[in-house]
């Protein structure tokens, strides 16, 4: 069949199967490789994209049902001026290690900025209960993305 | 990679049109937002013939709140929830108990319908429904029937829905100057609950004006309600734990992956004896 997703501003068209997955058709249709795949069960978070604003974990969607919504991949989050407040503050502060969870904690990172009001670091750990991070203690990327939430 | 088995993708915009396909596919699938519907499709734990999608039908997606009670309609996010419903204390059950499944990403796709129609022991919803006496809205081509929660489910992943039906949505009546309590004990690596307690309880003048309670979770397999009306003394809390207790050693709780059966009546204990106190003690 085919749909039309908007990712990152830009339309995407393509005759797919129902049953492929938002991620795979982020990475292999837009070619947008940011989004990863990690346990495909909804519970790691690193294929987290922001749908009309919120996060959802793509691994867990048929592209299908993204039609008429606005998608925001990772790449989607840096602007002309390059990484955004979160992405910066998590490399300049050195809070992850390989990366492989960049994506999930920049997007959900991103959207606490934009949504949640009087951030601290309880509730910050409680957002992102949903992406996991196998090399940090979590406690530096939960410091990073307080502090930026608190300096907005 | 896990890729689900083909099927046919029907996307329906009105009920109308979603009796109709309903009864005309042998093995069809509802999804609302995906997060159980696409996980069994990737585990291939279901191959139908097609899956309907209802995220579009406008009657599924309305909260309406009336002088006495509330309607949820089924694809209302459970994110949602907090901001939207009312703050009466049978409200307030529900988003305490919303509130706690997955992150908010799964809050954030995840329906009220899905949480209630899976089945699944370890869902939330259906236990706070339960405590609160909340009314399953169930549309069938000929009309609308509604049954309550507490007779929804008829054992784990099986509920009296039938091909052609559709849950429209929950609702329940507002109850206003109750305690509320929502306890649930979580087995990390197999990502199931053991145990869920919803409690609520009117208390004037120290005395027990009203007072239900739930249980559920992988324990009981579906949610149980307990009337306890007849208590009216907040000093008989040592009783009403007892009697409770009583009740749960009575209960047929197996010994399986999730634990021993002693293990599973443990955990419900401490948390019912943790939810009386916070919607009883003084
Ligand atoms: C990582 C992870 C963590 C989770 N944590 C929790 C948790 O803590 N607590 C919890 O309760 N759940 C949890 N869940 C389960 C799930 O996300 C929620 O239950 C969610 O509310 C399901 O809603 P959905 O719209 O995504 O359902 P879908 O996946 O769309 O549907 C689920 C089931 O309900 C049926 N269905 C959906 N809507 C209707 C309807 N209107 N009428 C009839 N049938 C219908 C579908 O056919 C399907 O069988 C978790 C899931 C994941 C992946
Ligand atoms: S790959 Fe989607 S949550 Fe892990
Ligand atoms: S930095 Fe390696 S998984 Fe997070």
């Amino acid at each position: 069949m085919k749909i039309k997703l908007n990712i990152n501003g830009t339309n995407y068209e393509s005759d797919v199967e129902p049953r492929m997955l938002l991620v795979d058709f982020i990475r292999d249709v837009a070619g947008l490789k940011g989004t990863h795949v990690g346990c495909e069960t909804g519970s790691c978070g690193s294929c987290m994209v922001l749908l009309d604003g919120m996060p959802v974990k793509s691994c867990l969607m048929l592209a299908v049902q993204a039609e008429g919504k606005k998608i925001i991949t990772v790449e989607g989050l840096s602007g002309k001026n390059g990484l955004n407040k979160v992405q910066k503050a998590l490399s300049e502060r050195k809070a992850l290690q390989c990366g492989f969870c960049a994506a999930g904690f920049s997007i959900i990172g991103t959207w606490i900025l934009d949504n949640e009001e009087n951030v601290d670091y309880q509730k910050v750990k409680e957002d992102i209960a949903g992406v996991v991070c196998r090399c940090s203690g979590y406690d530096q990327i939960i410091k990073t993305i307080t502090e930026v939430a608190k300096n907005e | 990679m896990k890729i689900p088995p083909n099927f046919k993708y029907i996307r329906t915009y009105t009920l109308d049109e979603y009796y109709e396909k309903a009864n005309q596919i042998s093995l069809p699938l509802i999804i609302s937002g995906g997060t159980v519907a696409v996980l069994m499709l990737k585990n291939r734990l279901i191959r139908p013939e097609a899956v309907i999608d209802i995220s579009q039908i406008p009657e599924l997606n309305i909260v309406k709140i009336n002088k006495d009670d509330v309607f949820i309609g089924a694809n209302t996010k459970l994110y949602k929830l907090k901001d939207i419903l009312p703050n009466d204390s049978a409200s307030e059950l529900i988003v305490k108990s919303a509130s706690t499944v997955g992150d908010i990403a799964i809050r954030s796709m995840g329906s009220v319908g899905g949480n209630v129609c899976l089945g699944d022991p370890s869902n939330d919803l259906p236990v706070a429904l339960t405590a609160i006496d909340a009314q399953a809205v169930i549309g069938k081509k000929d009309g609308i029937t509604y049954l309550p929660i507490k007779n929804f489910y008829i054992k784990p992943f099986k509920t009296v829905l039938n091909k052609g039906e559709i849950l429209l949505g929950v609702n329940y009546k507002m109850l206003n100057g109750y305690r509320t309590s929502y306890k649930k004990h979580f087995i990390n690596f197999l990502d199931h609950y053991v145990g869920i307690v919803a409690a609520i309880a009117k208390i004037e003048e120290n005395v027990i004006k009203d007072f239900k309670m739930a249980i559920g979770g992988e324990a009981v397999g579906k949610p149980v309600k307990f009337d306890l009306s007849e208590f009216s003394n907040v000093d008989e809390i040592k009783i009403i734990k007892e009697r409770m207790f009583d009740y749960v050693n009575t209960m047929h709780i197996e010994n399986n992956r999730f634990g021993t059966a002693n293990y599973k009546k443990k955990v419900l204990y401490t948390l019912i004896s943790r939810a009386i106190d916070e919607v009883l003690k003084l």
